[in-house]
């Protein structure tokens, strides 16, 4: 019996090294291929969850010293004036790297920090949106659509962050994770880390061998799917465009004023008829009660100031404020607006970053191409005073 | 002698066991490569 037994442990013991053997050969032949590919320069935009959800290619950039760009979807506007339109120039000749979609807001961009040290080098502006604070709380489908577990799971192994950082994470994915199954591994990580009560020391005790092989093997695949990307992407010419801002103004007022004929707030026509015309009516005065200030974004801003400050990163904050004729009439004033704005930019001086207000331009024609995104004229000036800043 | 080779069987299945475990292990792990888990696999934009 005894030698049954230690027969089928030998056959276990054996499987294990040879699993782990072979593994440990892949990942050093990934590393291999990925040192063959460090200098491939390809199209990084954003949207790219390989890139935008792992951890290899942020790393590159990194380590590149790529311009990174963080927004949400005005990085996708629909506008040539785009930031992919516009770097690198004969200002801030980098490479960029455009990093957001929809929802993908301060907590997971703190976590991203968090769990990727900045170089010496690194420069960084980062797109926040009055929209963020909406309705009380982040939206918890978007956040659940860009959360990332090998971020997560990277930013609680970094030494460097607080435990009280770490917590206040945890805790609040814990939450927004909550009820979808495909994140539900990261569901229970987080509720284990979210306090250290005795069943929480316990389970994290118990699960920790589960978590440790998991985060392995999510550097495992994230190495093998940044690899099959840079391996099957097309191969991009590094152009420095040589722009003229004030002439590249002009030309995007009139790119501005031939896509918004059909509306007096300044929207481009296909949009107004898709997405506020029918509703008009019902708009009105519809959001008069939002406080934006009393939202938990305002403290997942505070704590994605926090993890730039420990991991080095110095960003460049884009304080992107909205088209002013739509927000009058739905109900957020202009007063509501600037406390927002006055709030963001009392915090962001205080941790000693720099900013971008943009303020000035809510009832700018043709800065904004619809109701919050960045149009033809923003995106440039963006554009204009992040080269600027960065290319002193 | 036939003590011997029933020990030689033993042995070799023990490692042969332990070979077919590891080859089970590995075809798990590589199609979990080629899965999207980890990140949600739907696209969400409310906007």
């Amino acid at each position: 019996m005894v030698r049954k037994i230690a027969s089928y442990l030998g056959s276990l013991l054996i499987a294990i090294l040879v699993t782990v053997g072979v593994l440990s050969a892949y990942s050093h032949w990934l590393d291999q291929q990925l040192a063959l590919l460090e200098h491939k320069r390809v199209v990084l935009d954003n949207g790219n969850r390989t890139k935008d959800q792992g951890l290899y290619l942020l790393q590159r950039s990194v380590r590149q010293g790529d311009f990174i760009l963080v927004g949400t979807s005005e990085l996708s506007s629909p506008v040539p004036q785009n930031p992919k339109n516009i770097f690198p120039n004969q200002e801030l000749s980098l490479p960029i790297n455009m990093v957001g979609r929809a929802y993908k807001q301060s907590l997971l961009d703190g976590i991203m920090l968090g769990a990727i040290p900045a170089s010496d080098n690194t420069k960084m502006a980062m797109v926040v949106s009055m929209q963020w604070f909406f309705g009380g709380d982040i939206d918890k489908k978007g956040t659940q659509s860009n959360f990332s577990e090998i971020q997560y799971y990277a930013f609680m192994h970094n030494d460097a962050i607080p435990t009280e950082s770490k917590q206040y994470a945890s805790e609040r994915l814990a939450k927004l994770l909550s009820g979808e199954g495909q994140v539900g591994a990261a569901c229970l990580y987080a509720k284990l880390h979210s306090s250290d009560n005795v069943i929480n020391v316990l389970g994290r005790s118990v699960l920790y061998p589960f978590y440790e092989g998991k985060y392995q093997l999510l550097l495992l695949k994230d190495k093998y799917n940044a690899y099959k990307f840079l391996r099957d992407a097309e191969e991009i010419d590094y152009e420095v465009k040589n722009l003229d801002w004030q002439q590249e103004q002009s030309k995007a007022t009139a790119m501005g004023k031939e896509k918004c004929t059909n509306n007096s707030l300044y929207v481009y026509d296909e949009y107004y008829d898709k997405y506020i015309v029918q509703d008009w009516e019902k708009l009105e005065d519809d959001m008069s009660k939002e406080k934006l200030l009393d939202s938990k974004e305002t403290d997942d801003y505070k704590f994605f100031l926090n993890m730039a400050v420990i991991n080095n990163y110095k960003p460049y904050m884009i304080f992107m404020s909205a088209n002013g004729w739509y927000y009058d009439y739905r109900g957020i004033t202009k007063n509501t607006r600037y406390k927002l704005y006055d709030w963001l930019e009392h915090e962001t001086t205080a941790k000693g970053f720099s900013y971008l207000d943009t303020r000035a331009y809510e009832y700018e024609p043709y800065f904004y191409c619809d109701v919050m995104h960045l149009g033809w004229k923003g995106w440039l000036y963006v554009g204009e005073n992040i080269s600027k800043h960065f290319g002193k | 002698m036939w003590e011997k080779i029933s020990q030689s069987i033993l042995v070799n299945n023990f490692v042969l066991r332990g070979l077919v475990l590891a080859a089970i292990f590995l075809a798990i792990i590589f199609t979990y490569l080629e899965t999207q888990e980890g990140n949600i696999s739907f696209v969400y934009n409310n906007f």
